[in-house]
């Protein structure tokens, strides 16, 4: 068998905005909508440079709701860049990019090929005019889109190494949306030499020999998705052992910072820890976005509490990083801290504070769900909540759970704050 | 909290004033007007200031215990001065400082309580008085927070669609970029359009460019055809000449050629010695020239040279003479009058016979004239007698009409009887048709007779029907010849009629119809001819007169036949020539004139005679000189000066001649190169004819021309193989060799021309389809990248984002103030449910008191609203309430609450105006022991207008009565 190598990505969702994100600058908020974009670039030159024998894109190339021709004109652009370099481009379409029949797209190069959604079709990828190895997929259409039909796919017993694309929820994976979901047994069995997997943002390897691989997104796209993000470079050697080295292509990248205050006694150590946690992400050398939360116990809490004043810090951080390329700027502030008050001290206390407590753990200490339920109904009772229409959607639970987690401490504070200095 | 001293500096009616408040409850009595209510609302402001509309500034301060230690409370208008005696001031309002942000209507509707206030439980409700009335410790904070958070719920979020706050601004906003974004996502099939419209163009242009390609082809195929052409039709011409060229004779050129240089040597030589020969010869000389054969003629000529010359002038006088006679006499010929001058005049005329018919016809003419002088006259008593005899004549006409008209008459007469006996016969016939008609009935009788059987019946039938056809045929027969003599006799009757109507009408008669008629007529006649008898005698004198003439003029008659006889023989005579009206008088005139012409004319034949012998004798000479022109080879007219330039010729000729005699040895050897070079030739021309002769060719000029055209045939070959050659170069590879020789052998190069020009024309149309098609594609590719590098669809995404992010913490903000101002009620309701209760049963047992125990309060259901329970234990609704039991229940309620508000923060100042008019006596005395009894721990102030009051009052010990009049206080 002749070695070769290729690159594996997916999720790519170019033109697609970051999620939960403050506006900044417009110079900024341009670096930002660009970063998709960017980060498929570097996949494309990564391509070109390690002169790779394919690129495998699994699904979710870009987002068709956002009906972004921008984003569509632009992957059209790189595939021609590709095929310039005489590199063949293998791609399914996943949940974000449906395979929808009696739809146009926009027009590929030659050198791409689609899958489409009946699972049976196999390219052959050749190299040096010998075929290597068989590529399979299948793109997700509205109809497939919640199935588990992996078991359409099944390699030829005359493939030398077999290859299949997939976009899909493989076994659990926790705060995600279950598309196509399959049980890695089956993908186990199915017969292939190499999984290459998409959906799933976070890259992983679940499994060698054969190998079922995540690359996960090329770029994060909100606070959550932190750390490097990229795709994977794969050399599959003759005796079709795979060497995958992951190679980062984000063009911002998101960080997750805490700051602990306990000890604390000045807003200038805040100011000071944020400046160096700022420090800290420039050995990046690309404009990171840092989501801060303060944590601990101590004086400084009714500051870290203030969304003035959270709202200050912010803004003095991004102001000192315009201008600059490789900007390190926050995104977010969100305050956990602690003050000195014990809460669990002064539920026992029978004052209005902790009837008030008393009275937030009858319904805090409800079974999760009935509690939910409580809180959303609380909330939707509200004459107001009827001007939210489609947005109540966003009293998601999460929220919910942190409206929850606030009022616990906020509304203690209230009551018993003057008491304090009393 | 308890005020100890009150100083109003100015507020109303008061200035300056000052009061120290006692133990106990403080009863202040005085009429209308005297400044109760002023008090009351200087005390409300002093203590909460006068903040809000319609609130006049007070002036003064007050004097407070506040756990212990006084204060002061000072206000100047709007300016507080609050302070700890002997401590700094205080910024804080007392209110807020004190009592948790108690605000002056609340304080109002509990504590400073008139008539009007004290109406309605509403207030055990609300939120403000259950938290600071019934809350627990730190509860008086959870109003003010409630109502914070509230506050802050509602600046994010508001129910009203007009709202603008930040929630609702957000939700707008994002209602405006999803509209924008529904308008931006046209653009992706916007793009998806010129995309497939960009396809169509390419799949267009590959059509266009192949087309293109083949028109290239075929036109660049037409042009090498053309570029071709001349040569293979130099190639063709080449062939074709080859062809006609070919000779497979072997020819000796060597031979030919070295005999053909050497005979051309031979001529040379020959012109050479010729023209040496010729050199020798005078300029102008040729001894064989025919001037020197027709010396002789020349010279005879030219000695007639001077006859030649008079000849001719006589020739050319005479002309002239004889034109101007021959006009002279045509002159002298037009001016006769006897002779016509179109006529030519005769040669010879009989003068004899002329004069006899002039004489003749002179003598004729002369007898008539005489005759016509013996005309006889009619003597002129017979001058009537002509006219008579003309009447008469008429009249015997009509004696004659008038005999005949009476034999036509008597004609008819007898026509007529004729007629009568014809119509008798008639009758006769018609008697043959009755029989013919009895016959035929008979035969029709017959007939049916037959038919009935009868066989005798056919018979006489038969015989009967022929019997009626027989006699019908005669009478009808008979009918008609009648009928054509009647007919007959009718038409002559007519014509008599027309004859005699013809005699009648020149007299005026009228047709005699009878004999009577005609007799009449004779008679007319007859009478008229008894008239004449008279004239007789007359008539035969005249008679003889009539004889006479008769005679006469018979004579006339011969003599004008005579002279028209003698007329007739004259016009015979008369000469053509001569005019035709000449009579013979003119006979001698006609004669002179004549005999005049004919001598002028016979003179002119003389000289005619005599000129003509000239010109003979010239035309002779000229003659000659024409054919000594002839034979010198001179082609001009014969004339005198061309005869002397001849002649001068010749004497130049012979001067030459002599010259040339003295030359002849030189010339003779000249002649002798000549004759040897010219044997040499004649002995090359024989060798050369046999030459000629082995090829078998005729001439010399054959020979060459045969090698000439085998010299022609090497060059055509070369050009066949050159232009092969170039054809090839065109062409190298077989189809195209083979398509180009196909093309170039058929049609012409007209064809392949028009081919070309089409094929350049087609070229040039797709190109310019091909270029406009660019163009096109050029616009659709410009717009799909405009469309493709619009960023707005992206920025209007993220900015959605982004104001979906800025939605969700503002949410989360609203959601948390909303679930921390729900606990707090929670946690108010649940403590409520421990304090409320104890204040409402306070509020019962005053109610009781206050009632005498007729009612209490019905506390288990004061969220449904407050209900009394009388002894009776029925429940009581407030609608029925007395006035009186109204004012009991909410003052009970009040200071209940006035009491919980101590408890819980401080107790303030009770000040009740006028709050008991409407309790009977009793009820009053009962109010007022509970106030005095409430007075021992809460400060109590009452303003009364009513006397009834104040002494009840009196009477109860714990209340301290002053009379209040233009607010000067006085006590009781």
């Amino acid at each position: 068998m002749i070695p070769f190598r290729f690159i594996q990505c997916g999720d790519l969702h170019l033109g697609a905005p970051f999620k939960s994100m403050p506006t900044l600058s417009s110079s900024m908020d341009e670096v930002l909508r660009r970063a998709t974009y960017r980060s498929f670039e570097n996949i494309v030159k990564l391509a070109v440079t390690n002169r790779v024998d394919a690129l495998f894109i699994t699904g979710d190339i870009y987002n068709t709701d956002d009906h972004n021709i921008e984003a569509q004109v632009f992957f059209s652009r790189c595939c021609h860049q590709l095929a310039q370099a005489d590199i063949p481009v293998y791609l399914i379409h996943g949940n974000h990019d449906l395979l929808q029949e009696n739809t146009n797209r926009i027009a590929l190069p030659k050198n791409v090929r689609v899958f489409d959604g009946s699972g049976k079709e196999r390219y052959p990828l050749v190299v040096h005019g010998q075929e290597v190895a068989a590529v399979y997929g299948m793109s997700l259409s509205p109809e497939t889109v919640r199935m588990d039909c992996v078991k359409r796919l099944t390699p030829q017993q005359t493939d030398t190494y077999s290859i299949a694309l997939w976009h899909g929820t493989v076994g659990a994976q926790p705060a995600h949306e279950v598309v196509a979901p399959c049980s890695l047994e089956a993908l186990k069995n199915a017969g292939f030499d190499y999984w290459a997997l998409g959906h799933i943002h976070k890259r992983q390897v679940l499994n060698e020999m054969p190998y079922v691989v995540y690359a996960g997104n090329s770029q994060g796209l909100h606070r959550k998705e932190v750390g490097a993000k990229g795709c994977y470079l794969v050399q599959v050697s003759s005796n079709g052992h795979c060497e995958l080295r992951f190679k980062e292509t984000e063009a911002v990248r998101f960080e997750s910072v805490t700051i602990d205050i306990s000890g604390l006694s000045a807003t200038s150590d805040i100011e000071a820890m944020l400046r160096h946690e700022q420090e800290v992400l420039r050995r990046y050398k690309k404009p990171c976005l840092m989501d801060i939360t303060f944590t601990g116990r101590g004086s400084l809490h009714s500051l870290c509490a203030d969304e003035t004043v959270r709202k200050s810090w912010l803004d003095m951080l991004i102001e000192g990083e315009q201008g600059l390329p490789n900007f390190i700027v926050p995104i977010r502030m969100d305050d956990q801290s602690r003050p000195d008050i014990d809460l669990v001290e002064r539920r026992r206390l029978h004052d209005m504070a902790g009837d008030y407590l008393i009275a937030y753990d009858k319904t805090a200490k409800q079974e999760p769900a009935d509690c939910l339920a409580s809180l959303r109904e609380i909330l939707e009772n509200r004459p107001e909540a009827k001007r939210l229409g489609a947005y109540k959607s966003f009293l998601t639970d999460d929220l919910l759970e942190k409206a929850l987690s606030r009022a616990e401490l906020e509304g203690a504070l209230k009551l018993v704050g003057d008491m304090d200095e009393d | 909290m308890k005020i100890k001293d009150i100083y109003i500096n100015e507020y109303g009616p008061y200035h300056d004033w000052s009061f120290t408040m006692g133990q106990g409850v403080q009863l202040f009595y005085g009429s209308n007007e005297s400044g109760k209510t002023s008090l009351l609302k200087a005390l409300r402001g002093l203590l909460f200031g006068t903040k809000g509309r319609g609130r006049a500034d007070v002036h003064g301060h007050l004097t407070v215990t506040h756990k212990g230690d006084d204060y002061r409370i000072g206000r100047q208008g709007k300016t507080l001065d609050f302070y700890k005696l002997g401590q700094p001031a205080i910024a804080e309002e007392p209110s807020t400082y004190w009592w948790y942000g108690l605000d002056y209507k609340t304080y109002d509707r509990v504590f400073a309580i008139t008539l009007e206030d004290l109406q309605g439980a509403d207030i055990i409700s609300e939120v403000d008085i259950r938290a600071r009335f019934f809350g627990a410790s730190g509860g008086e904070k959870l109003g003010t927070a409630v109502k914070e958070l509230e506050a802050a719920s509602a600046g994010l979020l508001v129910a009203s669609a007009n709202g603008k706050r930040k929630i609702n601004v957000l939700l707008e906003a994002l209602k405006e970029k999803k509209e924008a974004l529904a308008q931006l996502e046209k653009k992706e099939t916007d793009y998806l359009a010129l995309q497939q419209k960009l396809e169509g163009t390419t799949k267009t242009e590959e059509e266009l460019q192949e087309r293109l390609n083949e028109w290239q082809e075929y036109t660049d195929s037409i042009d090498m055809v053309l570029r071709a052409w001349d040569t293979y039709k130099r190639a063709e011409e080449a062939k074709s000449k080859m062809a006609e060229l070919a000779d497979t004779k072997k020819l000796d050129r060597e031979a030919f050629l070295t005999l053909d240089a050497q005979l051309a040597n031979c001529q040379e030589h020959m012109r050479i010695w010729r023209g040496k020969e010729e050199d020798l010869m005078p300029d102008h000389f040729s001894p064989d020239s025919p001037i020197g054969q027709y010396s002789r003629e020349i010279e005879d000529l030219y000695a007639d040279l001077s006859k030649w010359k008079q000849l001719d002038k006589e020739c050319a006088q005479g002309d002239a003479y004889i034109q101007k006679v021959r006009e002279r006499l045509a002159l002298s010929r037009r001016m006769y009058t006897a002779w016509r001058a179109d006529r030519a005049m005769p040669e010879v005329v009989n003068w004899i016979e002329g004069e006899r018919c002039a004489n003749e016809l002179r003598r004729t003419r002369e007898a008539y004239d005489q005759w016509k002088t013996r005309q006889p006259q009619c003597p002129v008593e017979l001058q009537n007698a002509k006219d008579v005899k003309t009447a008469k004549e008429q009249l015997d006409k009509k004696v004659e009409d008038c005999n005949q008209l009476q034999a036509l008459f008597l004609e008819k007469q007898t026509g007529q009887l004729t007629a009568k006996r014809q119509e008798a016969e008639t009758s006769k016939n018609h008697l043959w048709y009755g029989l013919a008609g009895l016959c035929f009935a008979l035969a029709i009788i017959s007939g049916v007779m037959g038919l009935m059987g009868l066989s005798l019946g056919f018979v006489g039938c038969s015989v009967f029907l022929a019997a009626a056809i027989g006699l019908g045929a005669y009478g009808w027969y008979n009918q008609r010849n009648k009928l054509a003599e009647n007919l007959g006799q009718e038409r002559s009757q007519e014509e008599l009629d027309r004859v005699m109507v013809d005699l009648v009408k020149p007299y005026g008669w009228t047709l005699p119809e009878s004999v009577e008629a005609m007799d009449a007529i004779k008679k007319e006649v007859e009478e008229e001819r008894k008239q004449y008898y008279s004239y007789d005698v007359e008539l035969a004198k005249y008679h003889g007169y009539e004889q006479q003439e008769a005679a006469w003029r018979e004579e006339g008659r011969k003599l004008e036949a005579d002279s028209s006889q003698a007329l007739a023989n004259w016009q015979a005579w008369l000469p053509e020539a001569a005019s035709q009206i000449l009579m013979d008088s003119d006979f001698f005139g006609m004669k002179q004139e004549y005999d005049q012409y004919m001598e002028q004319y016979h003179t002119l034949e003389g000289y005619e005679k005599r000129l003509a012998d000239h010109k003979e004798a010239l035309r002779e000479i000229v003659d000659r000189a024409r054919e000594l022109w002839t034979n010198l080879g001179i082609h001009a007219v014969p004339t005198m000066v061309e005869l002397r330039r001849i002649y001068l010729a010749l004497q130049t000729f012979k001067k030459n001649q002599i010259r040339w005699e003295q030359k002849e040895s030189q010339r003779k050897t000249y002649r002798d190169e000549y004759d040897t070079w010219n044997r040499k030739e004649k002995e090359l021309l024989i060798e050369q004819q046999d030459l000629l002769q082995r090829a078998g060719i005729d001439t010399a000029g054959e020979y060459r021309k045969r090698l000439l055209a085998q010299d022609q045939y090497k060059q055509w070959d070369t050009i066949y193989q050159q232009s092969r050659v170039q054809l090839d170069l065109l062409a190298p590879t077989g189809e195209r060799r083979e398509l180009l020789y196909r093309r170039l052998k058929s049609g012409n190069k007209k064809k392949w021309q028009k081919e070309s020009q089409r094929g350049q024309e087609e070229i040039a149309s797709l190109s310019k389809r091909l270029a406009s098609l660019y163009e096109e594609r050029g616009q659709v590719q410009e717009e799909m990248r405009q469309i493709g590098l619009d960023t707005t669809m992206a920025k209007t995404l993220q900015q959605k984002e982004q104001l979906e992010n800025g939605l969700k913490q503002t949410l989360e903000d609203w959601a948390t103030q909303v679930l921390i101002a729900t606990f707090m009620e929670r946690a108010q309701a649940d403590y409520e449910k421990d304090k409320q209760p104890k204040a409402l049963e306070r509020a019962s047992r005053y109610i009781s008191l206050l009632t005498k125990g007729a009612y209490q309060l019905d506390t288990a259901q004061v969220s449904r609203g407050v209900h009394v329970i009388d002894k009776s234990g029925q429940r009581v609704p407030a609608s029925k309430w007395s006035s009186g039991l109204a004012d009991q229940v909410y003052l009970a309620i009040r200071l209940s609450l006035a009491q919980a508000f101590g408890e819980q923060v401080e107790p303030l100042p009770i000040i009740l105006d006028d709050i008991l008019v409407r309790f009977d006596e009793e009820r009053s005395q009962s109010a007022l022991r509970l106030l005095a009894q409430l007075a021992k721990t809460e400060q109590i102030l009452i303003f009364t207008c009513h006397k009834r009051v104040l002494e009840l009052a009196q009477k109860i010990e714990g209340i301290d009565c002053y009379q209040l009049s233009q607010t000067q206080v006085e006590r009781l």
